[in-house]
């Protein structure tokens, strides 16, 4: 670019010719002309804009994300309990979406006392693998050779299909909630460690390097900036993990249990009481979801802390 | 014309960087970034560090930042030598890196409670400094709703606030768009009059170079040396019209001619 060549009054000539966007600021021919790096100025010349929203297509737009679920979901139900009512299906194989609903209105204070021993447990398991879970992964990201030597084998480790070892936990822990507490822990610590060390270390590297060049030390780049922008990786993680104690919970008492309602699964299974076993199911469904629900408005408080 | 070796005597320089080279991976593949770099810098004088991308520009600022460790040589900032980093050096980079869950005064404010000095005593400096790059308004906002610019201002400002007496910038601008940058500039300009910090600026924009430094030290493509010390005449305070002076392009042409001399030198070389 040669500048000398071009006058200021030549640029003038072709600032004129510009869109009208830049005419915001003063002079803007000469500055973009000769700014070196040469990025264009940023408004284009107004795109169309789509029509607003409106009326009842702008309300359907605004709730399609919670409308389309739900009418698939009931329009399954519906076709399942048509086909019931049309085939004339043994009930004993395949009860009608709403022989559930009865047998859990009926068996509401049956289910209802079998959730404290599922749940409980679940969240205890899920607890004691967050609090593990964190600590380990600080562990790792404090100590490089730590991690150099336990981390491939934790990957190793879960590549096993973790649902094997449930009977190894009742020999080592006995048929009483500590087998099954241990179980769920084990079972959902995985996704913790591999998601919290993958977000420790995760850090944006020029955030570090300011860190290290401000003298800070270990402790203060960990509480202050490796932790907190792990915080989405482990939230992601808490997902995974609340649904897979559930899962330990419910091997454990399939295994071992006189309560809880994976056993009332198991009992109304042998008792072919179908209606009672669904009911139950539906029960952990909507723990599931309310566990779920849990992580997910955490995960929401997150990202409306980092401002998103 | 081409002065490697700066006329500044040792005892005025307050960055001394003497004899100083990076080789990664010594050996048989080793390559070699940076050879053999001498530069001083007066205290209170703004230096940039011009060349093309990968002529290990940012390496050597790192290495005056004691972020990175220099293969030969040493390098002396305020009469000591760099060992490790120091609390009296203040960093940007091309990325504002601002912690996304604090707000601007926060982060501002970050580099305080890292140097565990007490917050109430500095809290006033965050807000005139914040203040004076026109984010008065913005203390509570997360950077996620501030535009690209306004978080480099912060980033100034987060570099300010502890006192440094010595400034390193990494690219600072980069990343900008065209206006955004020469905006930056003006505001970094002008903040320099006040502080009056010694100041390293890395960057490959001859115009930008020109405008905000006492002197230019442009840098040769891989391995990087200094292949030219130039003097930027124009007086302080500055106002962003000396850009359309004549005087003014013709050192930007200067000194696009040293780049491409270099460059020219470089291919018949390889």
């Amino acid at each position: 670019m040669n500048t000398h060549a071009i006058t200021v009054s030549d640029l003038d000539t072709l600032a004129a010719d510009t869109p009208a966007a830049r005419s915001g600021e003063d002079s803007p021919g000469v500055r973009s002309a000769v700014a070196d790096t040469g990025a264009p100025a940023t408004n284009s010349p107004a795109d169309a804009i789509p029509p607003a929203f409106s009326g009842f297509a702008g309300r359907f737009q605004q709730i399609r994300p919670f409308v389309l679920p739900a009418a698939f979901g009931l329009a399954v139900l519906a076709l399942w309990e048509f086909i019931v009512w049309v085939t004339n299906y043994p009930p004993s194989i395949l009860p009608a979406p709403t022989a559930i609903l009865v047998s859990l209105v009926e068996n509401r204070i049956l289910l209802l006392e079998n959730v404290p021993a599922t749940a409980g447990v679940a969240l205890g398991g899920f607890a004691i693998a967050l609090i593990a879970g964190i600590a380990i992964s600080v562990a790792m990201t404090w100590s490089l050779s730590l991690k150099e030597a336990f981390y491939p084998n934790i990957i190793a480790f879960q590549i096993v299909p973790k649902v094997a070892w449930a009977p190894m936990f009742v020999l080592w822990l006995g048929i009483d909630m500590e087998s099954r507490l241990g179980f769920a822990t084990f079972i959902s610590i995985f996704p913790i460690i591999i998601s919290m060390t993958a977000g420790l270390s995760n850090t944006d590297p020029s955030m570090l390097k300011l860190c290290r060049a401000l003298t800070a030390n270990k402790w203060q780049m960990l509480v202050y900036v490796r932790f907190p922008y792990s915080l989405p990786y482990l939230f992601s993680a808490m997902k995974i993990s609340i649904t897979l104690a559930m899962i330990g919970v419910i091997v454990g008492e399939f295994i071992t249990s006189q309560q809880g309602l994976g056993y009332v699964i198991l009992i109304s299974a042998g008792r072919s009481d179908i209606d009672l076993m669904l009911a139950a199911v539906l029960m952990l469904c909507f723990i599931g979801l309310i566990f779920y629900g849990l992580v997910e408005l955490g995960t929401w408080l997150v990202k409306r802390w980092f401002g998103q | 014309m081409t002065q490697t070796t700066s006329t500044i005597s040792r005892a005025d320089a307050y960055v001394n960087v003497d004899g100083v080279r990076k080789i990664y991976n010594p050996g048989p593949k080793q390559v070699e970034a940076l050879s053999e770099v001498h530069c001083r810098v007066r205290e209170g004088e703004f230096v940039s560090l011009l060349g093309p991308s990968g002529c290990g520009k940012s390496t050597l600022l790192m290495m005056v930042a004691g972020l990175e460790p220099m293969t030969t040589g040493r390098i002396d900032v305020g009469g000591k030598p760099m060992e490790g980093t120091r609390e009296d050096i203040g960093l940007m980079f091309q990325d504002s890196t601002l912690l996304p869950w604090k707000t601007t005064l926060e982060n501002v404010m970050f580099p305080i409670k890292i140097l565990k000095r007490p917050a109430e005593e500095y809290r006033e400096t965050a807000i005139n400094l914040l203040t004076r790059v026109g984010l008065g308004d913005f203390l509570d906002k997360k950077p996620g709703q501030l535009s690209g610019g306004m978080r480099q201002r912060v980033a100034i400002c987060r570099a300010l606030v502890y006192d440094p007496s010595l400034l390193l910038m990494d690219e600072p601008f980069s990343a900008l768009d065209a206006i955004t940058r020469d905006e930056m500039n003006e505001v970094l300009v002008d903040m320099w009059q006040e502080f009056r910090k010694t100041g390293l600026f890395v960057t490959h924009s001859i115009r930008e170079s020109v405008f905000l430094s006492d002197r230019v030290l442009v840098m040769s493509a891989r391995p990087g040396r200094i292949v030219a010390d130039l003097t930027i005449p124009f007086p302080r305070p500055r106002d962003f019209a000396i850009t359309g002076s004549p005087e003014f392009n013709e050192i930007c042409a200067y000194l696009r001619n040293k780049i491409s001399e270099q460059e020219n030198a470089g291919a018949k070389a390889a």
